[in-house]
Parts: structure tokens; C-alpha cells; sequence
């Protein structure tokens, strides 16, 4: 039983936004409310200064798990989600063996259940074997639980058998993930096409690749009817294709990278090379930059993801052309969403966990009655950002970068899943604040 | 002190370049003598890695650093394009637990000797990596227009070719740029498209568009391996609007001076008996070219070395 004290509480669902104390009994949340009377029994955390939302909701890891748990397994990957303020992350199906059949979901989603740290939710395969032919067996697999479809970085150039699976799988409700992008535009592409690429003598990904891409995406989403996620979105340009087709009312909403909040091509020319910021999608010029985030202000998107497509030290470790694309992002994503909206926390907690949430059948919310899945954020630090420190994969461009907050306890299901602990333990009500000290897991 | 290294002429001053070339000119005068060799560098160990093909880059370092007096390791590795960087750094790693002094590095991918100087304490100089830059290239073609158009403040120097994905035209178009010339560039629309303006080039689009206006034009050799689909058309095609023949030449000024780094593909780009020719300051280029590799290795490792900037 944890009493939350003095925090300001943030929730975009119920629009409560106040200083106030959070009763937690179990598994759930059963009061909300300025000095709350708490149970004697009541282990108290001063959140004093910081702010409670509902714990943050990933759309876009990578956990390469099954396959190359070198580089993140479930464990590593929870864990790391947690120390980021996630509470739950929708896992891609780009495992080896993909997640295409029933048998691979469920044994996911039943090792995903024994990790300790950010609950686990699985996207199944779109279509088999993530080729983009034919459709997967989404009846079972929705079955089974799949929370989404997804081909997870597949670029499908089959429009006709993209469009045949997104009608199969529209009668089964769950939101279709597609990527954007043009396979033969962006065949030797590194980093974004433009001036920063020219100077260092890269070859580039051309916005006209995201922009045809989405153009499939949307004329698909259309014919099929399918609710589909359509992103990351990195330009301006697309932006405004999703912006015309959601004035359509076509079911077609956008997600955008956190890192592309913050960082832009300059940033890769300014590292010198280095291949922690060789990132799909990739990170593009200052004035596309500048438009995601009034995009994320205008609503044209939806909810930001971490694109924590993990990394392993040698994938990277030589020259930009051979690296692998890709970093870690889950626990930096929180610190760039901050620099990028830290203005507006309810807008900050819409996109990062109610909106994420509701596309993937959950409700985040800080209200009596609701899990307890929880994030305390302080936002006032202005500290160098740590490299990642759960996460196995050491690449992450927004290492060293500076953060305008940080995550300082996460809770799932009312148990802390990083964070200092008070020592006192439940029963004793000793109303101590948080002590300085290793993060412990449950 | 921080050592420096020779990265590419992005960046560099006009004063750092100058500096440069002063000291190839002084050069020169050992690759004349009977005994071509100074003992400016003796105990020293200088290491050429290759990671992609070359004959006369390699050549001329190699004879550049013997003529300094070091130590020499040469060698290439044969590798596609797709070597994976870890082997360089695993080789690298390996010649450096061996005590170097210099490193002279070639490799098929942008950014590679960059990734090296990060990394390790001896000076490093690109020998030309991937469609970045070429910058010991540039620096001889600069010292060979000099030596014939003296201060090239004002001078209209033309590029022709792959510009894009050529790393001798990078070093070229910067440094060229930096000591105040003119520079024109052509070539056909997918591989000298009008971004290059953004790095300073007035682009055109075929020779007879530059040659008039040209004092030195400088011939790229055109690179069918390494070019992706649909750059280019065919050969026949290419010498047509893009390659300098005799009767091309005609129509520049009379001393039109016509440069190419080499190896020439002699028919496409340059017609025979232009490279042949009265205006081909060809093999001047490959002279000043050791002239200037003993020069860096004379300012990065010397005795008052370890300091280019002026």
C-alpha cells in the first residue's frame, strides 16, 4: 500500500491536473485527492516537486528477442523501459522466428509475463514471414493476443497484397502498424538527404521516399478501411500528408520518433561520423524538426514512440557506411519529450502514454479504479544525459545530450519497477521520502 | 600537444593550406636529386592500409614516406566495398599494439579515417575515403595550379565528371573555394545535380557550358563500378556532352591548362591526344603529388611538426 504524497498529478484522461496524493492499495489506485487520509499502513513517498501520470506506453521497440538477445532480450528490455517511465511496451514481431505463428506469440507474451519491469504486449505479424505476400494467420494470432499487426521495418512494395491483408485484417479491430518508406529510393541511403549529408560525403534517404511511402500508406488505408498507425513520421512533408488525410476522417494516425523531437542532421554532422546516430527514420533537417513538434501540438500526431531498435556493440563499432541502423531509445525518449513539450505536461502524457495506450486496447489513467501504472517525473533537473544504463545496447545519439527532466520511479501494477525505495516497508508507515540509493526491482 | 591529423581540406584555412604547399614546393627540390632522402623522419613507422584498390596513391605515399627516412608498413587488404568496419578496427588495433607513429588510411566508406583519429593517439591522413574526400589529391592539384596560375584568387577553374560521388572533387571544391577561386562544375543531372551549389560550385551541365570560360579544367574519370543504376548512359553518349576532345579544347582560352587524377579513361573523358597533349599537366600532378605527401608527413611528424595550422 503506497501513499503517492504532494505530487502534481497529471491525467490527460480525466483532465485532473493538481497538486494531490495518490492512495494505493494492491494492484490499483482507490483515491486521488489533495491531503488524502491514509491507511496507517500506508508507505508514504514524498513526490514533493514532482509530477505522477499514468505510466508511459511504447509503440515502437524493437526487442530482438527471440534471436539476438544480445542485443535485448525481454529482461533487458523491460528493465530498461521501466528506468524510461514505461509501464508497457508493444514488442515488434521482427524477431528470429518472427511472430507469425500462435506458438511463438504465446511463448512471448508468457516469458514476457515473468519479467520484472514494463509489462509486455506483443505486435503480430502482419502478414507471413513478414514478407508482405500473404496474409498471416491473424485470426489465431489475434486469438492468442496479439495487441497489433505489424511488419515491423518490412517496406511493403505489393500494394495489391497490402492491401489484401490490411482487408483481412480489418474485421479483427486491431491497429495495423506500417512503416513509410520507399525500398529503391532509400536502397543506399545513411542519414538524411540534404546539406549535412553532402558536406560529409553520405549517401542520403530523400524525404520523397517517406512521402511516397505514406502516400501508399493512406490511399491503402482508404480502400481497405483498415485502422492503421502509420510512422515513425520524420518530415514536414509527411506530416502534412497524414494532416490531409485525418481531415478525411480516414482511421490513420501517426507516431513520431522522441529523438526526432530533439535532434536533426546538424547533430550527425556535429558527432563526426559516429553511428550511434545512424537511425531509421532518419534524423532529418531543423525545419522538420520544428514541424513534428507543432504537429504533436496540433494533433496531427498521435503519440511519440521510443523507436528502440537496439544495437549491439560490434553492429556499430566501425565505419558509418557498414553499421547497422538502429539505437536504443526507450530510456531517453521521456528526457527529449520533455525538451520538446515540457510546457504542456498533459499534452506530454497524451502522447506518451494515453493516447499509445487506447491504440492498443488499454486506458491510462490516474483515477480511483485504475491499475496502477504509474510514472514520477522530476521536471526541473538539467542534467547530461547518462548513456543507457538498463538497455544492453550502448548506442543512443541523445547520450550526453542535455535532458529537461528525468524519470525518478516507475510503478506497474502498484509495485515500484525502478526508483529509489524507502526503506520503510509496507506496514510500517514511517512517511520517509525517497533516499538516494540503487534502483531496486521487484 | 594535440596531435593533428589530415582529415580533408574541409576546414582547413587559407593560411593552413598555403602552409602546405609552401613546403611541397621545398620538397621538390630532394625528388631531383641523386639520393632522394632526408633523414627527417628516421625510426619513425609510418603504416599505409589500403582497404581499397589503388596503384598510384599508394605508390606515391609509399615513396614519400621512404624518402623521409621512416619506416614503412604497406599494405592493402582486397576487399569489396561491403568489408565490415571491424575488421579495420581489429587490424588497426593490431598494427598499434605494434607502435606506430602515422597512419595513412584508404577505405571504401565515408568517415572511416575519421573514426580512426577518434580513436587513436598517432596522426592520421586520408588517403581517400568513400565519396568524402581525397585530400592529398587536392592538395597536389592545387600546387600544380599555383605553379602555373600563380595566386588563384579570382581564377575560374571547371570540374567535370561524377562530382557528386567524387572525393577528388570534394577536396578540390573546397580548397579551391577557400583560396578564393571560381569553380564550375559539370556533368550529367543524377551525378552533378544543382545541391552542389549549397557547397559553393557554380553548376552547369555539359563541357562546351564551362570550357570558355575556364582556366584549368579538371577531367573526372568516369567510374561505372561504382556507380549505382541509371547514373549515367552510355559511353558513346557520355564522351559526346561530357568528355574533351581536340576539337572541344579549341574553344578554350589558349592556355587552357587540363588536369585528371588518374588512371585517364582514354576515349571517354579525355580523348587520347588531349591527356598526350600540349595542355595535360597530367604528370606534373603525379610529381607534385609525392612532393606533397612528404610535405604532411613533414608537418604532422617532423620536429616542428605535430602543428598544420599556421
Amino acid at each position: 500500500m503506497w501513499l503517492l504524497k504532494g505530487g502534481r498529478v497529471i491525467c490527460p484522461a480525466t483532465g485532473y491536473d493538481a497538486v494531490a496524493d495518490v492512495l494505493i492499495e494492491g494492484e490499483r489506485i482507490v483515491a486521488v485527492g489533495p491531503d488524502l487520509d491514509a491507511p496507517a499502513a500506508a508507505a508514504v513517498f514524498d513526490c514533493a516537486g514532482l509530477w505522477v501520470g499514468p505510466g508511459l506506453v511504447d509503440l515502437g521497440a524493437d526487442l530482438a528477442d527471440p534471436g539476438a538477445p544480445h542485443r535485448e532480450d525481454l529482461q533487458s528490455g523491460a528493465e530498461a523501459a521501466a528506468a524510461g517511465g514505461y509501464t508497457s511496451v508493444l514488442v515488434s514481431p521482427q524477431t528470429d522466428p518472427c511472430v507469425d505463428s500462435p506458438a511463438v506469440l504465446r511463448d512471448l507474451l508468457a516469458r514476457g509475463r515473468q519479467v520484472s519491469g514494463a509489462r509486455i504486449f506483443a505486435a503480430a505479424a502482419l502478414s507471413q514471414g513478414l514478407q508482405g505476400a500473404e496474409p498471416a494467420e491473424l485470426g489465431l494470432l489475434a486469438e492468442a493476443g496479439a495487441a497489433a499487426f505489424s511488419d515491423g521495418l518490412h517496406l511493403h512494395s505489393d500494394a495489391e497484397a497490402l492491401r489484401r491483408c490490411l482487408e483481412y485484417a480489418r474485421p479483427w479491430g486491431r491497429p495495423v502498424f506500417l512503416q513509410a518508406g520507399e525500398a529503391t529510393l532509400e536502397a543506399r541511403g545513411l542519414m538524411h538527404e540534404g546539406l549535412a549529408a553532402l558536406r560529409l560525403g553520405l549517401r542520403g534517404l530523400p524525404v520523397a521516399a517517406e512521402e511516397i511511402g505514406l502516400m501508399r500508406i493512406i490511399a491503402l488505408c482508404a480502400l481497405s478501411g483498415a485502422r492503421v498507425v502509420a510512422g515513425p513520421v520524420s518530415s514536414a512533408r509527411g506530416l502534412a500528408l497524414i494532416t490531409e488525410a485525418r481531415s478525411r476522417g480516414l482511421p490513420i494516425c501517426a507516431t513520431v520518433a522522441a529523438r526526432n523531437l530533439v535532434l536533426c542532421d546538424e547533430d550527425v554532422e556535429a558527432s563526426g561520423y559516429d553511428t550511434a546516430f545512424k537511425v531509421r527514420p532518419p534524423l532529418r533537417a531543423a525545419a522538420d524538426r520544428a514541424a513534428l513538434t507543432e504537429g504533436l501540438r496540433q494533433g496531427a500526431i498521435t503519440a511519440i514512440v521510443s523507436a528502440h531498435v537496439p544495437t549491439g556493440l560490434v553492429d556499430k563499432e566501425g565505419d558509418f557506411e557498414s553499421a547497422a541502423f538502429g539505437a536504443a531509445g526507450l530510456e531517453s525518449a521521456l528526457g527529449a519529450a520533455l525538451l520538446a513539450l515540457g510546457d504542456a505536461p498533459a499534452l506530454l502524457f497524451s502522447a506518451l502514454s494515453t493516447e499509445p495506450g487506447r491504440l492498443i486496447g488499454l486506458d491510462p489513467r490516474v483515477a480511483p479504479g485504475a491499475v496502477a501504472d504509474l510514472v514520477l517525473v522530476d521536471p526541473s533537473t538539467g542534467l547530461r544525459r547518462r548513456a543507457s544504463r538498463r538497455s544492453r545496447s550502448p548506442h543512443d545519439p541523445l547520450a550526453g545530450h542535455s535532458a529537461a527532466g528525468r524519470v525518478v520511479a516507475t510503478l506497474v501494477g502498484g509495485q515500484f519497477v525502478f526508483g529509489p525505495i524507502p526503506l520503510a516497508t509496507s506496514g510500517s508507515g514511517a512517511g520517509e521520502g525517497p533516499r538516494a540509493g540503487a534502483a531496486m526491482l521487484r | 600537444m594535440k596531435k593533428r591529423d589530415l582529415l580533408g581540406l574541409r576546414g582547413l584555412s587559407a593560411a593552413e593550406l598555403n602552409r602546405i604547399l609552401d613546403t611541397a614546393a621545398r620538397m621538390r627540390a630532394i625528388n631531383e636529386r641523386r639520393i632522394k632522402k632526408v633523414p627527417t623522419l628516421r625510426g619513425r613507422t609510418v603504416v599505409l592500409a589500403f582497404f581499397e584498390n589503388s596503384t598510384r596513391t599508394r605508390i606515391s605515399f609509399d615513396l614519400a614516406a621512404r624518402r623521409m627516412g621512416a619506416d614503412l608498413v604497406n599494405f592493402s587488404v582486397q576487399g569489396s566495398s561491403a568489408a565490415k568496419g571491424e575488421s579495420v578496427l581489429d587490424t588497426i588495433r593490431n598494427l598499434d599494439a605494434m607502435r606506430m607513429d602515422c597512419l595513412i588510411v584508404r577505405h571504401g566508406s565515408s568517415g572511416v579515417p575519421h573514426m580512426l583519429a577518434r580513436q587513436f593517439p598517432w596522426p592520421v591522413i586520408n588517403a581517400g575515403d568513400g565519396i568524402n574526400e581525397h585530400p592529398t589529391q587536392g592538395l597536389l592539384d592545387l600546387l600544380t595550379l599555383r605553379d602555373h596560375l600563380g595566386d588563384l584568387r579570382g581564377r575560374t577553374v571547371a570540374i567535370v565528371g561524377d562530382v557528386l560521388h567524387s572525393r577528388v572533387a570534394r577536396s578540390n571544391l573546397f580548397g579551391l573555394r577557400t583560396l578564393g577561386a571560381r569553380v564550375l562544375v559539370a556533368g550529367p543531372g543524377p551525378i552533378c545535380p544543382p545541391a552542389l551549389a549549397e557547397l559553393g560550385a557554380e553548376v552547369r551541365h555539359k563541357v562546351d557550358d564551362v570550357i570558355e570560360e575556364a582556366d584549368a579544367v579538371m577531367m573526372l574519370r568516369i567510374q561505372r563500378e561504382r556507380l549505382g543504376r541509371a547514373m549515367i548512359s552510355t559511353s558513346r553518349e557520355y564522351a559526346a556532352f561530357y568528355g574533351l576532345d581536340l576539337d572541344r579544347l579549341r574553344k578554350g582560352r589558349p592556355e587552357l591548362l587540363v588536369m585528371h587524377p588518374g588512371p585517364v579513361n582514354r576515349g571517354v573523358e579525355l580523348a587520347p591526344e588531349v591527356a598526350d597533349g600540349g595542355r595535360s599537366v597530367i604528370l606534373e600532378q603525379v610529381t607534385n603529388g609525392v612532393a606533397v605527401r612528404m610535405a604532411l608527413l613533414f608537418l604532422l611528424l617532423g620536429e616542428e611538426g605535430g602543428d598544420v595550422a599556421a
